[in-house]
């Protein structure tokens, strides 16, 4: 009762004022800190901007409302400087995961929106924070990576550039005329609007096989188009190679017999 | 003499009634049902010539078309369809190599493909090119630079039998080379989001005359573009506004990645 009776209702009700009011002010403030910064920066960036303006005007308005309390902040600093010293050691990775945040924003590898390859997991990025970068693949799972294993792992940004090359690789019959595979793939690649004319589509023999001579085949396309172009090619390459006659071979052996092998058909 | 029969215009398509829009080698068919316009679109085998019919009956749609519906709570009968130019650049290679000597200056017509708006009661209902031409991407690699279509052009230098048709606009160029040594024009990027559309007497297309300059390096630089119609269309009207307006630098930029130095193809870099 005697604790009740000393504790200051009064001081209490202007801290849980100040809390209210500064949570209102961090939200508006981080609004317009993000509205600013969204005409200079990434988005990745502005969010960066918008909770490092919250969290400020939120932990002001903390260490105000204690101090109407009556709270001593100089006991309570030191209290927390050696709190953060056994909070450091326990949270070595969430700390390695922050600094690489900071990294990862700075660098500007990807930016929200991209879509990025980490180890063998695709897809786009929906957002990089401070511990972790968010990906939807394109089978619509969420997929957390941690920030140390994207600063240490090799990224591909499949959407950093506007145009991509698609590598066909084709083997085709030894009877075949090379030549006129080439124009057959070159007529393929210009009737099909996808095909980028600029850069030109790319020929190259690459190489006598077991059963075919291979050939690399490779076109250009907007990277939105890129899975159309992929899928259009193909079917006209097969359409276009059975009506000239050139044949896809199977894998196929030929025996050469040391002793000549008679055969007799018994009947 | 009438060389191309318009098939631009402003139409009354009553309802219950169908018409079918021949532009070259596509149909265009328009069917009023009620509450409903129905849009197909048919690419046929290649042909120049164009036709207008209305007033047919419904359900003689192919089943082929690539069919839209659009619908509409009160119904009116005003249909427009109109020509635009292509909303990219457009890439035209000579078919044959093309050389201009130092200190000559010549010219030449180039035509580039046509998109059709149609609109009805006042809405833009669709746009989509005649013949969709292939993509193609303009600079000197493949960072800096825009994405364009890619032509083939004869590149005539004069206008006896000239393949006039009605779903390509053409370009009168002059192409100056003031350099030292032979210009190759290896390929002709046409920057028409830039261009108006005109209508000549004789219903051939066109847009303004665009004149070219290549001084001591490899570059083709945009001289000027005409504020009007070409000499060449004679008396004409305007069909279409450009699709972007731009300045002059912008639009020196752009012709300049045309011609394979860098930049974009919107004149933005």
């Amino acid at each position: 009762m005697e604790w009740i009776e000393g504790f200051d209702w009064l001081a209490a009700l202007r801290a849980g004022i100040i809390l209210l009011v500064g949570w209102g002010l961090a939200k508006v403030a981080s609004l317009a800190a993000g509205r600013a910064a969204r005409r200079y920066t990434a988005a990745q960036e502005t969010m960066l901007v918008q909770r490092v303006v919250f969290y400020g005007v939120l932990a002001i308005s903390v260490v105000t409302a204690l101090q109407q309390m009556g709270f001593n902040l100089g006991v309570l600093l030191g209290a927390a400087g050696i709190l953060t010293v056994a909070v450091g050691f326990a949270s070595q990775t969430s700390a390695s995961n922050l600094i690489s945040g900071l990294f990862l924003i700075g660098e500007r590898a990807f930016v929200v929106g991209d879509t990025i390859k980490v180890g063998n997991t695709t897809g786009e990025v929906l957002s990089i924070d401070l511990l972790s970068v968010k990906l939807r693949t394109p089978d619509n799972l969420f997929v957390r990576v941690p920030n140390e294993t994207m600063i240490k792992a090799e990224i591909t940004n499949l959407t950093r550039f506007p145009v991509r090359r698609l590598d066909l690789l084709l083997g085709v019959n030894y009877k075949e005329d090379m030549g006129k595979v080439q124009h057959v793939l070159q007529e393929v690649a210009e009737r099909n609007p996808l095909c980028l004319m600029e850069p030109a589509p790319l020929f190259i023999f690459t190489g006598f096989g077991d059963s075919a001579m291979n050939l690399q085949f490779s076109v250009w396309a907007v990277r939105e188009n890129f899975l159309e172009l992929r899928n259009t090619i193909q079917q006209e390459i097969k359409q276009a190679f059975d009506a000239n006659g050139i044949d896809i071979p199977y894998p196929q052996r030929v025996l050469h017999l040391a002793d000549p092998v008679t055969v007799r058909q018994q009947t | 003499m009438q060389r191309i029969k318009p098939w631009w215009g402003d139409f009354e398509l009553a309802e219950g009634t169908a018409g079918c829009w021949t532009i070259g080698p596509a149909r265009l068919y328009v069917e009023h049902r009620p509450h409903e316009w129905r849009i197909g679109y048919l690419l046929d085998e290649a042909a120049e010539a164009s036709a207008v019919q209305l007033g047919l009956p419904l359900g003689q749609m192919p089943a082929q078309a690539r069919l839209s519906r659009y619908s509409f709570q009160v119904p009116a009968a005003q249909l427009s369809l109109r020509p635009l130019l292509a909303d990219r650049p457009v890439l035209s290679r000579p078919d044959v190599n093309l050389f201009i000597p130092p200190a000559q200056s010549i010219q030449l017509y180039v035509s580039t493909p046509l998109w059709v708006q149609v609109r009805a009661q006042g809405e833009l209902l669709q746009e989509q090119a005649v013949v969709r031409p292939s993509d193609t991407w303009s600079g000197p690699t493949t960072r800096p630079g825009g994405l364009a279509y890619a032509a083939s052009t004869m590149a005539r230098t004069s206008l006896d039998d000239f393949p006039y048709s009605a779903w390509r606009a053409v370009t009168p160029l002059r192409i100056t080379n003031r350099g030292t040594d032979m210009a190759a024009v290896e390929r002709l990027h046409l920057p028409v989001p830039f261009l108006s559309l005109y209508q000549a007497v004789d219903g051939t297309l066109w847009t303004q005359a665009v004149e070219l300059t290549r001084s001591g390096d490899e570059v083709l630089e945009l001289e000027r573009m005409g504020s009007e119609a070409p000499l060449e269309a004679g008396d004409s009207v305007l069909l279409s506004e450009p699709r972007r307006r731009a300045d002059r630098g912008l639009l020196s930029k752009a012709f300049g990645t045309l011609f394979g130095r860098g930049g974009s193809d919107d004149g933005m870099d």
